[in-house]
């Protein structure tokens, strides 16, 4: 899927610059990082979705005859019920709090790498 | 003092507190309306979505449906929850960049389609009035429930 970034509507994070008319897209470096980034984001957003469905769809519905066998250590209820009913939230909500660390993290790197490259930009103008 | 009067004046004095809140922080603006400035911090962001939650449609309508149905009232759990991660992770942040406070508006301009805006807010007009029906059942089943108590009190007393 293409990068949103080639529409105008995208403003970038907040930057200390004067006018905020967001990355010059004929630097090539700039753009490098930008489709980087932009790899990244689609690669933790789909291995998340994966898990999501893995463990929402997989366990909680196909597999749960399967997992019924098995009970929940502890208490005696049957793992598939187990996921459908509770497990499957438990982790659900986990995502969401993977994702949020996750994606904080990348977008601290790319700004960071952004000013870096528009400092180089200003020293050499 | 009966039951009755101590039950409507505490539902008054609350009534009357929720009036005074919503006067005192109204807004002028867009912004103010969606998003109140993006000035809450996100943890009381957090908290009100947690609160909004526990409302009548949570607490009472998928508690009883859930043990009405059993087993198969795991889709309202698993299709609630899962979608909201499908929310935070392909809606939200785009949502948020794009400058939009409402997902039809963002699905218009992402795609540059009147139609794909039109379908959005027809969704969402379903969703809507699907939940508000829900919860406006609730309410009157909460609020029955207290005058029952109350008419059994008062007769119990007569009574007894």
């Amino acid at each position: 899927m293409s990068a949103p970034f080639n529409n105008s509507n995208m403003q970038g994070k907040k930057t200390t610059d004067q006018q905020n008319t967001g990355p010059n897209l004929h630097l090539p470096k700039i753009h490098a990082s930008l489709e980087r980034y932009w790899r990244k984001n689609i690669t933790i957003t789909i291995g998340l979705l994966m898990i999501w469905a893995a463990i929402g769809l997989g366990c909680g519905v196909l597999l749960a005859d399967w997992f019924n066998q098995y009970k929940l250590p502890g208490t005696g209820f049957p793992l598939g019920f187990w996921f459908a009913h509770q497990g499957s939230i438990i982790v659900f909500v986990l995502l969401i709090l993977a994702y949020c660390v996750l994606m904080n993290r990348l977008d601290t790197q790319h700004h960071n790498e952004l000013e870096q490259l528009k400092n180089k930009r200003k020293t050499e103008l | 003092m009966s039951i009755r009067f101590w039950t409507f004046l505490f539902v008054g004095i609350s009534f009357c507190l929720y009036l005074f809140i919503a006067w005192f922080c109204r807004v002028r603006d867009t912004k103010g309306f969606y998003v109140a400035g993006r000035g809450v911090p996100s943890m009381a962001n957090g908290m009100a979505t947690a609160a909004d939650w526990m409302s009548a449609a949570s607490f009472i309508s998928m508690a009883g449906l859930i043990s009405m149905m059993g087993y198969a009232g795991g889709v309202y759990l698993m299709g609630w929850t899962g979608g909201y991660v499908l929310l935070a992770l392909l809606i939200a942040p785009y949502l948020r960049k794009f400058g939009h406070y409402t997902v039809p508006d963002f699905i218009g301009d992402r795609f540059v389609s009147n139609l794909a805006r039109l379908v959005a807010v027809l969704c969402a007009l379903f969703v809507c009035f699907t939940y508000v029906a829900g919860q406006m059942r609730g309410v009157g089943i909460v609020f029955s429930v207290i005058n029952d108590i109350i008419s059994d009190v008062n007769t119990s007393e007569h009574k007894g």
